[in-house]
């Protein structure tokens, strides 16, 4: 089965120059031109021509907690998209980053005289594909090369988009993922579309830096002690060390999706299949090595492997609207592999302990997306969004979000005023007053220069610790944007 | 006998009323559907629109776009500039069916009523303005004038709650049946927008108004679009008014 997957995607890939090669052929002789479709002068050129677009983007943040007053990002952004036409029937498209980010990493006089750690500048291949309209049959795309495949209706938190790696290095831009290596095909057969994806190759999450990634990590105590034949032995912990385990390079690794979309009325509609793996890793079998024993008190190493574990995703989707509002919704069944951590304590090859315990459990659960939009009279536009489970969170650990966007033009939309962005996260319905926070983000966006857009706003996050967005309640900003596009 | 003579005088007089009145519909349907057939003439057409938007200052801004449309209600939209706007593409079907793409987030969503009667990209014009259509489908026409050089039709849309206007005074050339000016009014009954057809010339068979000026006589701005690249009937294939093509 592997070998003729394997032998298709060959096919597939030396096909592909093939037909583009071909494309002006058939469009001239005329044979399939009118099966497929017809060229239109206005959208598009005979000949291949290079496009550039591209913005430049500045985000600025200082942290204002308690009055520190220190900077906490800060990005200057060049975004590069060459895009090539070729015909009707073909086309390139790309975008490159190019990026300072963040300050100067230096901690020794020696690193003076290197300029990476002086000036952090760096080259980001977001996207490269190649895409084929019309391909060995007229309701055929396909798309080939690093890409971004976005699944889902909801506003940018979406329970359906599991392909694409997230790339949370910014963790305040929500629903950011990487572009992965795939391929991906579209067919068009009436009402329905059927996407197939495949990514050969699995690419991990992108974390945040270390002082947001606490807000990822669920809490997670070590045992303060242990009991050994009826006495109890206190643990001192010296080094803590993981091994990350990625999957092996082979088809069995690999991502596939699939989903079929069919509109109703004024309703788009899909359900989907993913089959993919966890964003974050788990730990199946961790080592403990004792160093040293001091009275009841034992010094110990613990090194743990953690792995990627594999995600079946069910979902389905839709995005409409009753009574001139918007609506939309989404839902995804996570069916998790389970996975055991094996704990083992030895010492010279002789076992004192092992113990078991399930990380993952592959009970499924279910994560939601729901929300609504409404344009005022006076301009004025309002979205609302639940969502049941942020992108880390699995199992019985599913928090509700509620995320309210409220946007006001003024003087002729030069000027929009964002006074209530916010979100109120909810861990604990019983004990919410423990178990909440609230992320309140006012942004005020000038427009009034044609491709610029200037944005300051601030954020303030308020709420218990053992929320995730209650970990960062250390992290106030206020932050400056500035975007041109050309 | 007397008051039978009243009673059958009354019905002749509301017979005839009716008669005149149905006959005054009539007409103004007639009137309205050679709008529409003017309008609509050409099978299918594409074109380059420059959008110039003029603040209350005079200060100018400019969008392109390109535009695909079969028959009266099928109309393909992509803006060409400016840069953060570029990519951004419109699919109009029958029965309101409006999908926008995004290029940013790579995604299409159905257009939800709310937004159609919001402003067209920084222009004067709304969603609802821009929106591929027949006349007749929407409003019910009545004649408030009709002389040597000119008719103007009132139009009072079908289904009030799909539209921000109680009205549209039309003024249409006798001559080619080309309306000239379109006065909007709000639902207070107030004159809010002044639409004015311009440099209407033939291209091949048809009539187009190469420049119309839309004027928002409520915040003093407004919005020039001038036509160019006009092709017409050239077979435009169905492909192109699909979500297929409207991510490309």
């Amino acid at each position: 089965m592997t070998r003729y997957l394997f032998s298709f995607i060959i096919i597939l890939c030396l096909y592909v120059p093939l037909m583009a090669q071909n494309d002006t052929l058939v469009t001239e002789v005329g044979t399939e031109a009118n099966e497929v479709t017809e060229i239109s002068p206005v959208v598009s050129n005979a000949t291949p021509a290079l496009k550039w677009n591209g913005s430049f983007l500045t985000d600025n943040r200082l942290n204002i907690y308690n009055g520190k007053n220190h900077f906490s990002w800060e990005e200057y952004r060049l975004s590069l998209a060459p895009e090539i036409s070729i015909g009707n029937r073909s086309s390139f498209k790309s975008e490159l980053w190019v990026r300072s980010l963040n300050y100067a990493r230096l901690n020794s006089y020696s690193q003076l005289s290197a300029k990476e750690y002086i000036q952090n500048i760096d080259a980001d291949l977001r996207e490269a594909y190649f895409e084929v309209y019309g391909f060995l049959s007229p309701a055929l795309d396909i798309r080939i090369g690093r890409q971004r495949i976005a699944w889902g209706t909801a506003d940018k938190l979406n329970p359906t988009d599991n392909i694409n790696a997230y790339d949370m290095e910014d963790l305040w831009d929500f629903g950011r993922h990487l572009a992965s290596n795939s391929i991906k095909a579209v067919y068009y057969l009436h009402d329905f579309t059927f996407t197939g994806a495949f990514v050969p190759v699995y690419t991990p999450t992108l974390a945040p830096d270390s002082s947001l990634v606490t807000a990822l990590m669920p809490d997670f105590n070590l045992p303060a002690s242990v009991m050994n034949n009826s006495s109890l032995l206190y643990l001192k912990y010296n080094n803590i060390t993981d091994s990350l385990i990625l999957p092996e390079r082979n088809i069995e690794n690999s991502i596939f999706a699939f989903k079929i979309e069919k509109p109703f009325g004024n309703f788009n509609t899909s359900v989907s299949y993913t089959q993919g793996r966890d964003i974050l890793p788990s730990p199946f079998q961790t080592d403990i090595k004792p160093l040293s024993l001091n009275g009841d008190t034992i010094t110990i190493d613990v090194r743990s492997q953690i792995k990627y574990p594999r995600m079946r995703i069910v979902g389905g989707d839709f995005a409409g609207s009753v009574f001139n509002i918007g609506i939309w919704g989404e839902a995804a069944l996570f069916i998790p592999e389970k996975i055991t951590n094996k704990t083992s304590m030895k010492l010279m090859g002789l076992t004192l302990m092992e113990q078991d315990s399930v990380t993952v459990d592959d009970k499924p659960y279910v994560k939601v997306a729901a929300g609504f939009d409404y344009t005022f009279k006076n301009g004025w536009y309002l979205n609302m969004q639940y969502l049941h489970g942020f992108v880390h969170e699995k199992g019985n650990d599913l928090n509700d979000y509620y995320v309210l966007s409220l946007n006001c033009p003024l003087f002729n939309e030069k000027l929009k005023l964002s006074p209530a962005n916010a979100c109120l996260v909810v861990d604990d319905y019983n004990d919410i007053q423990n178990r909440y926070a609230v992320i309140y983000m006012p942004e005020l966006t000038y427009s009034g220069i044609d491709n610029a857009q200037f944005s300051i706003g601030v954020r303030i996050i308020e709420g218990s610790s053992k929320t995730s967005f209650g970990k960062l309640s250390n992290r106030d900003e206020v932050f400056l944007k500035m975007k041109y596009s050309f | 006998m007397k008051k039978q003579i009243k009673i059958t005088a009354l019905t002749l007089l509301i017979l005839l009323g009716s008669v005149s009145l149905i006959k005054a519909q009539s007409e103004a349907d007639k009137y309205l559907t050679e709008v529409d057939k003017v309008l609509n003439a050409p099978e299918d057409q594409e074109l380059t629109i420059k959008i110039t938007i003029y603040d209350k200052k005079g200060n100018e801004s400019v969008r392109e776009l390109t535009m695909l449309q079969k028959g009266c209600c099928k109309r393909m939209t992509k803006f060409t500039s400016p840069a953060d706007q570029k990519g951004i593409a419109f699919l109009s079907l029958p029965n309101d069916n409006l999908t926008m793409y995004m290029p940013a987030f790579g995604k299409t969503r159905k257009v939800a009523g709310h937004v159609k009667n919001t402003k067209f990209a920084g222009t004067d014009y709304t969603y609802e303005d821009m929106e591929a259509k027949k006349y007749t489908d929407k409003y019910n026409p009545k004649i408030l004038k009709n002389e040597k050089e000119a008719y103007v039709l009132e139009l009072i849309p079908k289904d009030p709650d799909k539209s921000e206007y109680s009205k549209i005074n039309m003024t249409v050339r006798s001559a080619d049946n080309y309306p000239t000016l379109l006065e909007y009014y709000d639902k207070n009954g107030k004159l809010v927008k002044k639409m004015t057809n311009s440099n209407i010339k033939k291209v091949g068979k048809y009539l187009m108004a190469h420049q119309t000026i839309l004027e928002d006589l409520r915040s003093g701005t407004k919005t020039k679009m001038e036509l160019s690249n006009l092709k017409f009937d050239t077979k435009l294939s169905e492909d192109f008014f699909t979500e297929r093509y409207l991510t490309r």
